[in-house]
């Protein structure tokens, strides 16, 4: 997750499997969180998001907090901790 | 620097040393909180007075002090601030967070299946067996998994996998698995569902294999409740774990057969015995 600061706007990459990608649109949507799709892992099945919001809102911050514990989840229980590309060592 | 906003009581970060309210909305809210103290004690002022009061009446209606809470104050807000105003009051409260109903669907039948617990279940003597089924089938449930969300996949390495669970299923420590062991069924139909897959496709170098969601879901719960109990490995090690197990195997089956034969008679010795027998008969 990467983070570019400007004043109270942030913009933060994530990467989004497509399982949970539906619940993360949801939320985007509701939380009408500024985003843009910047890359697909097709060998993942993951994609790349910049999603931009403002710090000082606590909506935004909300939103955030409920996009990170979804994919917190989800990692848990995918046990996706590695980058490894060879699926033979990962 | 944190501040107190003098109209909400909310905490808020200032970005200035003199900004007192946390946002336009309050401070506009503010000001019409102030005018309408102004206004009473301008009517109090004027209680005895009774032209001025009139005027006061007629120019301010008694009404005022109801309407002016219900000034509905959006429409002085800049487009800027809009947004900030809208959430800055009652939807940052009643934020409802949305759920993953698949994740949250997964941690309750793994807590479902916790109550029974056939991980507190001692196995025993078995344990041994369970555990290396049981780490060498987490292994390549992951493998499967991965090599599904895959865009395409060389066949041989499909194969390869579905080899994997054949000498799984055929290892001695399957068959001596406990009854109540929960994967058995699961790994048999994983086995011949990938099996079905490699003999429809066989002609091609590569394919696109990719599983139906609801098995995906079965494989990740599995997957998630080996986790919690065995170590992993990766196929590399599983091969070279594989590998050595049939060299065990193989010595295993060398030792019996020898110890077959050594308590086989041969040939030679029956008809010596046979031979012996009837010279005893004879001189009886």
């Amino acid at each position: 997750m990467k983070q570019n600061k400007n004043k109270n706007h942030i913009s933060e990459t994530y990467t989004v499997p497509t399982d949970v990608m539906l619940e993360i649109a949801q939320i985007i949507v509701q939380a009408d969180l500024p985003h843009e799709i910047i890359g697909v892992k097709e060998n993942k099945r993951q994609v790349v998001l910049e999603i931009s919001y403002q710090a000082d809102l606590r909506f935004h911050q909300q939103a955030i907090d409920n996009i990170t514990d979804i994919l917190r989840e989800y990692q848990v229980l995918c046990n996706e901790d590695t980058e490894n590309i060879n699926w033979r060592e990962s | 620097m944190l501040h107190e906003c003098p109209y909400c009581q909310q905490e808020f970060k200032a970005n200035r040393k003199d900004k007192i309210y946390c946002s336009n909305s309050c401070k506009q809210m503010a000001f019409i909180k102030r005018q309408e103290n102004t206004i009473g004690f301008v009517a109090n002022k004027n209680q005895n007075d009774n032209t001025k009061r009139q005027v006061f009446e007629t120019f301010v209606p008694q009404k005022v002090n109801p309407s002016i809470e219900k000034i509905d104050v959006s429409g002085l807000k800049t487009k800027e601030n809009k947004r900030e105003s809208l959430f800055h009051e009652d939807d940052e409260e009643n934020y409802v967070p949305v759920r993953c109903k698949w994740i949250d669907e997964l941690y309750n039948k793994f807590d479902e299946r916790g109550k029974d617990s056939w991980l507190k279940t001692l196995y025993g003597e078995k344990e041994k067996r369970v555990e290396w089924i049981s780490i060498h089938y987490r292994c390549l449930l992951d493998c499967v998994i991965r090599v599904s969300e895959m865009k395409s996949v060389e066949w041989a390495d499909l194969a390869e996998l579905t080899n994997g669970l054949t000498f799984l299923i055929t290892s001695i420590y399957f068959k001596e698995l406990p009854e109540d062991y929960p994967f058995t069924k699961d790994i048999i139909l994983l086995r011949d569902k990938l099996k079905c897959f490699c003999l429809e496709t066989q002609d091609e170098e590569y394919v696109q294999f990719s599983l139906k969601f609801s098995t995906k879901k079965d494989l990740i719960l599995q997957r998630y409740e080996l986790s919690t109990v065995y170590s992993k490995i990766n196929f590399n090690q599983l091969q070279l774990a594989f590998k050595t197990e049939i060299n065990k195997q193989k010595t295993k089956l060398k030792q019996e057969q020898e110890a077959i034969q050594s308590t086989k008679e041969k040939p030679w010795q029956a008809k010596y015995r046979a031979l012996k027998r009837q010279q005893q008969d004879g001189k009886n």
